[in-house]
């Protein structure tokens, strides 16, 4: 008899204790956050699941309506930008793309991609400044800039709703295993690795904080906290910093490599961009 | 927020279950188990045994319990809730739990095991992801502002250890 009081304490106890964690282990929450199943066997992850469903019920809906959704102001500025005449040929982006809803619709979801014109892997934004240094004679965006943010903003919402799909194949394998290596490889002071937290704990709460998966598919993302437009490789900064690690260049080989396997490992999630997250 | 034991809370609590048979009890109790029971259990076995642990304080002063409850409240510093609920912190929220429960933790290890694992934990469990607060060792890329030191310094090292010994 005495045997099974406790069983019904620890038992009752171990509900109560689940419900006082909150959302971090609410199997109710997990049932609402739609997964795919990966496209690729050799993929860690075994269920892919947006940014989107591991924000609150509120995060959602700002990102849900393109009017309350904070990014779209960035969108706006892409919009006016695509449109502005630039260097010495005196072209806008507009120029040569008409309609962008349909001549940049899908551009983005494969990216990043090996380009033959700069002989190596290239992201969206160098794609970008590829065009502006060729096409319109105008000098290159750095890469934080808020113009290369916002265009970039601009044509990868066009791919809204599209599943992101990159090739890792021929002069990408390479790019792809350094992307791979720099996920898995742990760093800083705080000695972690990507994958530590976002293949092995997501869902799990890092004081408070619900642990994605770190897809990079809603990115550039307004995120709520700084109140910002982040990029994905100032999130890379961000998030070396976190574990006390020395921050990369935006634009160096090694996010660019990250960058791509990122959206291997998230292939065939919807663009999201520009999403919102906490 | 942290489960709050008291006599009147394990007694609401076993009345809930006490119109329930064993059978009942221990299905319901399967069916929740996944992740949430591993979390009351953590609390009950320690997650690694049989080794040793560092005897020798690394300072010559007392640690201050008080000091290190600080510690493990502060990001900047241990950043303990961080990863583990410490119902010793209750009025800080949201305690994470990537690691197990620091509840009664001064009753599953001795303090000599306490000091391992606060410097050190790589060094008796292989594939942990806690940080070693007191080892700069085999680290990669760390940023330049904290290149060269421990995460905590030995002095606040023992401060941790005296505030963890205190939860038995």
């Amino acid at each position: 008899m005495r045997l099974a009081l406790s069983a019904y304490l620890m038992a009752a106890a171990a509900l109560i204790l689940a419900a006082s964690l909150g959302m971090a282990s609410s199997p109710l929450l997990a049932q609402q956050r739609k997964s795919i199943a990966p496209l690729d066997r050799d993929n860690p992850l075994k269920e892919l699941i947006s940014g989107y469903y591991f924000g609150a019920l509120r995060t959602r809906a700002l990102q849900d309506d393109d009017f309350d959704n904070p990014g779209f102001a960035w969108y706006d500025t892409g919009e006016k930008q695509w449109a502005q005449q630039d260097g010495a040929e005196k072209r806008a982006c507009a120029s040569c793309h008409e309609d962008p809803a349909n001549t940049m619709r899908g551009k983005a979801a494969s990216y990043p991609k090996f380009s033959s014109a700069a002989g190596k892997v290239i992201t969206l934004e160098q794609r970008i400044n590829l065009c502006r240094e060729a096409n319109m004679k105008a000098t290159p965006w750095p890469y934080g800039s808020s113009e290369l943010l916002a265009t970039a903003v601009f044509i990868r919402a066009k791919s809204r709703g599209l599943p992101v799909d990159v090739a890792i194949d021929g002069p990408a394998k390479a790019v792809f295993d350094l992307g791979r290596s720099e996920y898995e490889t742990k760093i800083g002071q705080l000695n972690m690795a990507c994958a530590d937290c976002h293949d092995k704990r997501y869902g799990q709460s890092y004081r408070g904080e619900i642990i994605t998966q770190g897809h990079s598919n809603g990115f550039p993302t307004y995120q709520l906290r700084p109140q910002a437009m982040t990029s994905l490789h100032q999130q890379f900064r961000s998030c070396n910093l976190l574990v006390r690690a020395e921050p990369r260049e935006l634009g160096s080989d090694e996010y660019v490599a990250l960058e791509l396997y990122l959206a291997w490992r998230g292939r065939g999630l919807p663009i999201e961009t520009p999403a919102v997250r906490r | 927020m942290a489960w709050v034991h008291t006599p009147l809370t394990g007694l609401l609590v076993a009345m809930m279950f006490a119109a329930a048979t064993p059978a009942q009890a221990q299905a319901v109790c399967k069916k929740k188990a996944n992740g949430y029971f591993k979390l009351v259990i953590a609390s009950a076995a320690p997650a690694v045994t049989g080794f040793e642990g560092i005897a020798t304080p690394f300072t010559q002063s007392l640690g201050d319990p008080e000091r290190g409850r600080l510690i493990a409240a502060q990001a900047e510093k241990g950043n303990c809730l961080a990863c583990h609920q410490i119902p010793q912190l209750r009025e800080e929220k949201n305690h994470g739990d990537l690691g197990p429960s620091l509840e009664r933790v001064g009753s599953r290890y001795t303090e000599a095991q306490l000091r391992q694992l606060v410097a050190n934990t790589r060094a008796v469990i292989a594939n942990t992801i806690m940080p070693s607060y007191y080892s700069a060792e085999g680290l990669n890329r760390v940023q330049a502002s904290h290149q060269g030191k421990t995460i905590l310094s030995a002095q606040e090292v023992e401060d941790v250890v005296a505030f963890l010994k205190m939860m038995k």
